[in-house]
């Protein structure tokens, strides 16, 4: 709309000159992200007429009628001839260093171009983050910047996404970056007790104009204590002046498993039954007793009076019923969204609204959100502008009876593991199994009908959130300006959980239900007094002080209550018995001085100092305050002489930074020490000593240095930006295990040092420029990142953290540290393993475990985007991947035991040890643990290599000809289809290997697809 | 005017800003004390003892697994691996035994056993009754804590494994409370016997201080009787038997005769408070519920009411073995064969013996049906909802019986050993009195007689969880045909493990040998 507005603009112009002798020429210059491009040089080849344009990059220029050509530059800009083909032009100047004139936030409303900035932060843009089917934006970071690791927990849709920014330096501190979203510091709790929920999962990703990761110490030093693991500052859409824009995105889709698991029928699980039960009794496989005793366990009628014969056929007769197939559905995903934006030059608005509903292969787990944001600044007068940025959301996830673990009624836990001969329903249609009914249950452990479970039993969270900011600036005079700045982040989460009085956790109670209520109170305020001034031409010096205050007040109530009416009821005002009330309150205060300077000398010498006193009512009373600083450098080598000429190096940038930062991420309370509730016994209700005091605690530091290389070549047609750090932390905040029989079994505690090396990578090129607009484009950009992660002291000169010996000196923080399996003995089919020695036995003992590798963090990860443009379709094609780590799924272990209590991989049924003389890794079938061994459960084999590279996203757009739209009065229309994690390279044998933690019954990630559209008007 | 607003905002800031910083960063917890000064009331003593009971309702200590484990470990048990729990247990796998919990459990409590002890003679207007309640109280559980945890981790005197010995559990008398005492605290196992001093010591004065003899409800808490009973108990494990004797005279004398008749016998364990009970671990509201996977009425049960086969309530993980249902005098239809107890289960006959009548078939609710233990069945009024005894007066008697039949014994009495025994067979018995059975016991000869008392321990506390400490007490092989292989007391398998990362992290703590 703008830009119609600007055209018509210059018609108008056109129009009124065109009678003269010589025409005039108009035009818009902006950059390849549309920005306008103010006192770019215009001349005429060949000519010494010129001009330059004005702060909205317009400019206009008479010519004769023979001027053929306009030559346009800027500083920093590629200059290009113009072939003047009308009297309205609409030049794009591609940035010489690549994205060197994109403008970068550094934290408390500050921004700068990155051509001035000297630290290591990288920027992903609204087009790297839109339309794609996330319900948070941390998901969509997947890939796209170099040394931020970003993984899923699991699939819930709004769930919990661990984002790593160079490694992580603590051992049981919290490793989150910092989340700013317009200014306002988010709390990362997750107060969701029925599902899992996400900071970040009120804003729609949509709303997002760019996000900053904030990834070395000098620069994060400003947000000091909360600045270890790196900042990430959202910043969402503005209004610009001009008339209303409109923009309509609606985008629909379905979400699909990604892999069913591939368990035995009835017959082999018959069979793997058969030889357990009778290899436990020392008995012949095809004892008859067995058979029988296996036949009765699966419930075949007369099965204990069987003949061999008769025990066969009722063996090979069984049904298999695919529970799998029961539980998983196809889930859907929606999103319609609505934004306004304009303004004039005293006030912008930006207002959206949107709705998102998201399900997934699991019953019921869903997501489902209503969102509103405005964004208003006025500038009140010359001197004074106000600003708020409000975000109001809620939503509801609706959750199964599990969303991990190993409970019989977790659906995404049971689905493979139910024993496949016991029926869904029964033969009238009614739930086969269930409580109340002749047969109670299923057989086996997994005994509960989990469609039944699922269908029966509810549960939700309900969050409702307000982020919300109000700002103001008064320039004080041209170089002095006072800022001030309050954030309010309010949370009310809500819960309940329905054990439905039909189902076999709610039966024997008549009912359970839980319910849940918590609410967060984050106030954040701050106050700065900016300088900025620039002496003589060369000399530009912006300087800051401020002071900071947070508090944070989390309370909340549980109450649970049985013995229902009937199973309509479900509201604790029916409940018989009420069980229990919980109540708590929790919080923490922070404040804080800060200030830095930074010096500029012409665009070529770079240096600016921060530092920070904090305090955080989190340590004990001596130490609550630390100091935090740092420092930082750059050299635009290319400004100087004997680059400015250079064809090959269009851009280059030596940049160095040190600094600390801290981590106060534990326990509002871990310092002190505490009685707590102990429990009731007798009618009376007890204290508990809960908690030994440590009033030394004290901040965990971090310390990074940064080495930082932007290289353009060609005209920026290649860009490579370096970075290599090393970022030690020390006092490192710890639950250091006691002796548990000083009557505790940990303290909070500072220990020793860790630390995160690393180098990162990030290359782009325009592999296929188009000769002409419209022509062939294919752009790529390929990061890469490689972070070793060490402890690297304890304390005491302990080279293995006493009483937790995976806390090693030298190795990764998380580790793989168990007993090495050895496959099976040929021989007897039992699991061997290896001793301290290397000698086969089957029997390990503790001093057998070793290290095996890194379990949580993977040392090599990185990320692959191309896109490709003809005209109006384009192609955008995202990989990430990860290598170097090991994991165990708990979902897999389960299905790989050998005792039959719940169903088999196929794999198992396959590779069995049989027959001596066999050559295997999966050992003979028994129901009990063969004497005196430690059996096959454990240890080495049930970790694997975690590497991945998947197709994360894939999208094709068309965008309709502006000629073709217009007739419509519309200003942009574009046409998507997406496809997320299309495809994988794994050999990860469970549901999928995208997972933090243990996958037992979490629900997995889906393949998704989904077609939207996109107009403006 | 926007100026006088810019002043007015800038001078509230900086006036919060200049505000003391310190101040600004104060927050206390709101559910949790200071530590320093939690204990310097009454009501918080008493909520301090109160909170060490409520320690040993955990599923791990008597909520399930000092009893259950224990039938499971002895020959009491087989699985039915209707839900999968104790079955590693009944096959006495490598590390399938008592957890860690108790360990942990039990050190937290006696530190704040010793911090409580430590703070009551401070406190102002103390009584000296109420200080001997409390103090009573403490010392009892700090015994019970110590006896439980060397029951579980450590050989009992009389019957060590020498080579495999590596003594008792660290005894811990002070309280810690500071952190730089906690991070240097390495100890090392004391021997045994120091252990066990340790614990007559504490059960001693423990008696001492407590006055009363509880019955019903006050039985859910330490008393006189409990102190003198566990006295007995402890006293028969470490083979002082002349000390086992006087202190279950005394408490015998001291309680009176609260054994049940035959006629009572099966109401006694269908009532809240176990009549017989000295002590129990009280279970009282919803919310202390263990629940349907872990309680004692899961574990052993498929029924939600004794007699009732058409409500299915727990898994009945537990049930008897085919010796102890002989002992029970229970025989299951079609002889008492393993092939037989694997098909749906039928009693065909049972004899005289009243205390069969707590054990009948289950539902078929999940899987065949098997003769199931019916003492845990909702006694407190709601399923899976069960008070524990741990010590019942007829226990008292079978120890004063032991103590005096037993070969070598300082107090060997056959005589009054017999009494003990008549007097609770013929409350178990309905037509013990005249009996082949009578006649037979008045003839026995010493051996014969200690097997009989041995062999009525075992029916009277079936599924108490007292059977495998019997065995380990004695230093015998676990039997466990024709279910299971046998356990020999030379196997490693006896002793349980303790907490690894504690052994891990302090050289001078050696862990069981096999572990």
């Amino acid at each position: 709309m703008r830009k119609t507005l600007i055209l018509l603009m210059c018609s108008f112009f056109a129009l009124t000159q065109v009678m003269a002798q010589n025409r005039t020429v108009t035009g818009t210059i902006t950059d390849s992200k549309g920005n306008p491009v103010e006192k770019a040089s215009v001349t005429v080849k060949g000519s010494s007429v010129g001009t330059s344009s004005n702060t909205a990059g317009i400019f206009s220029i008479t010519v004769s009628e023979t001027a053929k050509i306009l030559i346009v530059s800027s500083v920093d800009m590629v200059t290009q001839e113009v072939p003047i083909t009308g009297n309205i032009l609409n030049i794009v100047l591609k940035d010489k260093g690549g994205n060197l004139q994109e403008v970068v936030v550094t934290g408390y409303g500050a921004t700068r171009k990155r051509r001035d900035e000297a630290g290591a932060i990288t920027t992903i843009s609204a087009a790297q983050l839109e339309n794609k089917p996330n319900i948070s934006v941390d998901k969509g970071l997947q890939g796209q910047a170099a040394g931020v690791l970003v993984q899923a927990n699991n699939g819930i849709p709004g769930g919990a996404i661990n984002v790593r920014i160079r490694g992580a330096g603590s051992l049981n501190a919290g490793n989150s970056p910092l989340y700013i979203v317009d200014g306002i510091q988010l709390n990362n709790r997750d107060d969701a007790g029925f599902t899992q929920s996400n900071p970040l999962a009120f804003l729609n990703p949509d709303d997002i104009q760019s996000l900053d990761v904030i990834k070395d110490a000098a620069s994060a030093a400003i947000y000091g204590s909360n600045a270890a693991n790196g900042v990430v500052i959202i910043t969402t859409k503005k209004g610009r002046p001009g008339k209303t824009k409109f923009s309509l995105n609606a985008y629909n889709g379905q979400a699909t498993i990604l892999k069913k698991l591939e368990t035995t029928n009835s017959q082999q699980y018959y069979q793997l039954r058969l030889e357990a039960t009778s290899n436990a009794s020392s008995l012949p496989i095809n004892t008859l007793s067995s058979k029988r005793t296996v036949l009765t366990e699966l419930r075949v009628p007369g099965a204990s009076g069987f003949t061999d014969n008769q025990a066969d056929s009722a063996a090979a007769a069984l049904k298999t019923y695919d529970w799998q197939d029961a539980v998983f559905r196809t889930g859907n995903i929606k999103n319609y969204e609505l934004s306004a934006s304009g303004g004039n030059e005293k006030t912008t608005f930006r207002v959206s609204a949107n709705i998102t509903k998201q399900s997934t292969t699991i019953t019921k787990a869903d997501f489902n959100r209503a969102g509103l944001r405005a964004d208003l600044t006025n500038k009140a007068t010359d001197k004074l502008t106000i600003g708020t940025s409000i975000s109001l959301s809620t939503f509801n996830q609706n959750t199964p009876f599990a969303v991990s673990g190993s409970f019989l009624g977790n659906p995404a836990f049971s689905a493979a593991g139910i024993i496949p001969a016991f029926p869904i329903y029964n033969p009238d249609g009614s739930y086969y199994g269930v409580p109340g009914t002749a047969i109670a249950n299923l057989g086996g452990t997994l005994n509960q009908n989990i469609v039944q479970v699922n269908d029966y039993n509810s549960g939700f969270n309900r969050t409702n959130q307000l982020v919300g900011n109000f700002n103001l600036d008064y320039k004080i005079n041209s170089w002095l300006t006072f800022k001030a700045f309050t954030g309010l982040d309010y949370r009310l989460v809500q819960g309940k959980i329905v054990r439905d009085a039909r189902t076999a956790d709610g039966f024997n109670f008549k009912g359970n239900v839980f319910v849940q209520s918590n609410w967060n109170t984050n106030i954040n305020t701050y106050g700065t007094l900016n300088f900025i001034k620039t002496i003589g031409d060369k000399h530009k010096i912006d300087s800051r002080v401020g002071y900071e205050y947070r508090q944070e007040n989390n309370a909340g109530i549980t109450a649970n209550g049985q013995g229902f009416p009937t199973f309509q009821f479900t509201s604790l005002q029916n409940a018989a018995t009420p069980v229990a009330v919980g109540e708590f309150f929790s919080g923490f205060r922070r404040n804080a001085v800060f200030g830095d300077l930074n010096y500029n000398y012409d665009s070529k010498y770079i240096i600016g100092v921060v530092g920070r006193y904090d305090g955080s009512s989190r340590f004990g009373s001596g130490n609550q305050y630390g100091l935090f600083y740092g420092v930082k450098g750059a050299w635009n080598i290319d400004r100087e002489n004997f680059l400015a000429n250079s064809k090959t190096i269009s851009a280059l940038r030596l940049r160095l930074s040190y600094g600390s930062t801290g981590n106060d991420q534990i326990g509002n309370f871990d310092a002190l020490g505490l009685f707590g509730g102990g429990g009731i016994y007798n009618g009376g209700a007890g204290i508990a000593y809960s908690q030994l005091a440590n009033p030394n605690l004290k901040w965990e530091t971090t310390t990074l240095s940064n080495i930082g290389i932007d290289l353009g070549l060609f005209n920026s047609r290649a860009n490579i930006t370096a970075e290599v750090y090393n970022k030690q932390t020390k006092d490192v905040l710890i639950n250091l295990p006691l002796q548990s029989t000083t009557g505790f079994t940990s303290i909070a505690y500072n220990v020793g040092k860790t630390e995160n090396r690393g180098i990162e990578m990030e290359l782009k090129g325009d592999i296929i420029q188009a000769k002409r607009t419209g022509g062939f484009n294919w752009n790529a950009n390929f990061n890469f990142a490689y972070n070793a992660q060490k402890v690297k002291a304890l304390y005491g000169g302990n080279q293995i953290l006493p009483g937790d010996p995976t806390i090693r000196v030298g190795e990764p923080i998380s580790i793989a540290f168990t007993q090495r399996y050895a496959g099976v003995n040929p021989a007897t089919g039992r699991a061997m393993w290896l001793d301290t020695l290397g000698n086969l036995t089957y029997s390990v003992l503790p001093k057998d475990r070793v290290v095996i590798g890194p379990t949580l963090l993977a040392p090599y990860y990185g990320g692959l985007s191309n896109t490709f443009t003809y005209k109006g379709v384009s192609l955008n094609v995202l990989f990430n991947y990860e290598y170097g780590r090991y994991t165990s799924d708990g979902q897999i272990n389960f299905l790989r035991e050998s005792s039959g209590r719940i169903n088999f991989l196929t794999d198992i049924y396959q590779n069995r040890w049989t027959a001596p003389g066999q050559l295997t890794s999966v050992p003979r079938q028994n129901l009990a643990t063969e004497a005196k061994s430690t059996g096959s459960a454990g240890g080495s084999r049930t970790f694997f290599k975690a590497d991945y590279i998947r197709l994360r996203n894939l999208e094709i757009a068309y965008n309709f000809p502006t000629e073709a739209i217009s007739k419509l009065k519309l200003s942009n229309a574009r046409f998507y289809v997406q496809g997320t994690n299309l495809w994988t390279y794994s050999d990860w044998f469970s549901y999928d290997i995208e997972f933090v933690g243990v996958a037992t019954g979490i629900i997995p990630q889906t393949r998704n697809i989904t077609v939207g559209l996109q107009v403006g008007f | 005017m926007n100026k006088n607003i810019f002043k007015i905002f800038s001078c509230c800031f900086f006036a919060f800003a200049i505000m003391s910083c310190k101040k600004q960063l104060e927050i206390a917890p709101r559910q949790s004390i200071d530590a320093a000064t939690a204990l310097n009331s009454k009501d918080a003593v008493e909520a301090s003892i109160t909170a060490i009971y409520a320690r040993f309702k955990s599923a791990r200590l008597y909520g399930r697994d000092l009893i259950a484990v224990a039938e499971a470990l002895s020959d009491n048990g087989v699985a039915t691996n209707k839900s999968g729990r104790l079955l590693p247990e009944a096959q006495n796998n490598q590390g399938a035994t008592f957890t860690t919990a108790i360990w942990t459990s039990g050190y937290g409590g006696i530190n704040q056993i010793n911090l409580t002890l430590e703070a009551i003679p401070k406190l102002a207007g103390v009584t000296s009754v109420e200080a001997d309640r409390w103090q009573g109280q403490l010392l009892f559980l700090r015994a019970l804590s110590y006896f439980e945890m060397m029951k579980a981790y450590a050989y009992i005197p009389g019957a060590v494994v020498t080579a495999q010995d590596r003594g008792g559990v660290p005894v811990i008398t002070k309280g810690i409370q500071t952190a730089d005492f906690a991070l240097t605290f390495l100890p090392s196992r004391p021997p045994i016997d120091d252990v066990y001093k340790q614990i007559v010591d504490d059960f001693t004065l423990a008696n001492a201080k407590l006055l009363n003899t509880a019955t019903g409800v006050a039985t859910s808490l330490a008393s006189k009787a409990a102190a003198q009973a566990m006295l007995a108990r402890v006293n028969l494990y470490t083979k002082n038997y002349s000390e086992a004797k006087r202190w279950a005279d005394s408490c015998i004398t001291l309680v009176g005769s609260r054994l049940s008749t035959t006629g009572s016998y099966v109401a006694g364990w269908r009532a809240e408070h176990h009549p017989e009970a000295l002590f129990q671990i009280r279970f009282a509201t919803a919310t202390e519920n263990i629940g349907v996977n872990e309680s004692l009425q899961t574990s052993y049960s498929t029924l939600v009411t004794p007699g009732n086969t058409t409500a299915t309530g727990g898994f009945g993980d537990l049930v008897p073995s085919i010796t102890l249902l002989n002992d029970l005098g229970i025989a299951l239809t079609g002889g008492m064969t393993i092939a037989n107890f694997s098909l749906p289960a039928s009693i065909a006959t049972r004899t005289t013996d009243v205390r069969n009548l707590v054990f009948e078939p289950g539902t078929s609710g999940r899987g065949n049906a098997k003769v199931e233990c019916t003492k845990f069945l909702g006694r407190s009024g709601v399923i899976n909802l069960d008070n524990v005894p741990v010590i019942r007066i007829a226990e008292v008697y079978l120890i004063r019986a032991e103590v005096q039949a037993t070969a070598g014994s300082s107090v060997l009495n056959l005589t009054n050993a017999l009494a003990d025994l008549k007097a609770i067979k013929s409350r178990r018995y309905t037509d013990y009195t005249g009996s082949a059975q009578e006649i037979a016991d008045n003839a026995a000869p010493q051996p014969v007689l200690f097997d009989e008392i041995f062999r009525q321990r075992r029916i009277e506390l079936a599924f108490e969880g007292q059977r495998f400490f019997d065995f380990k007490r004695l230093g015998r092989d676990l039997v466990k045909a024709p279910h299971y292989n046998t356990v020999a007391f030379t196997d490693t398998r006896i002793l349980a493990p303790i907490l690894q990362g504690d052994v891990d992290g302090n050289p001078n703590l050696k862990q069981n040998l096999g572990y």
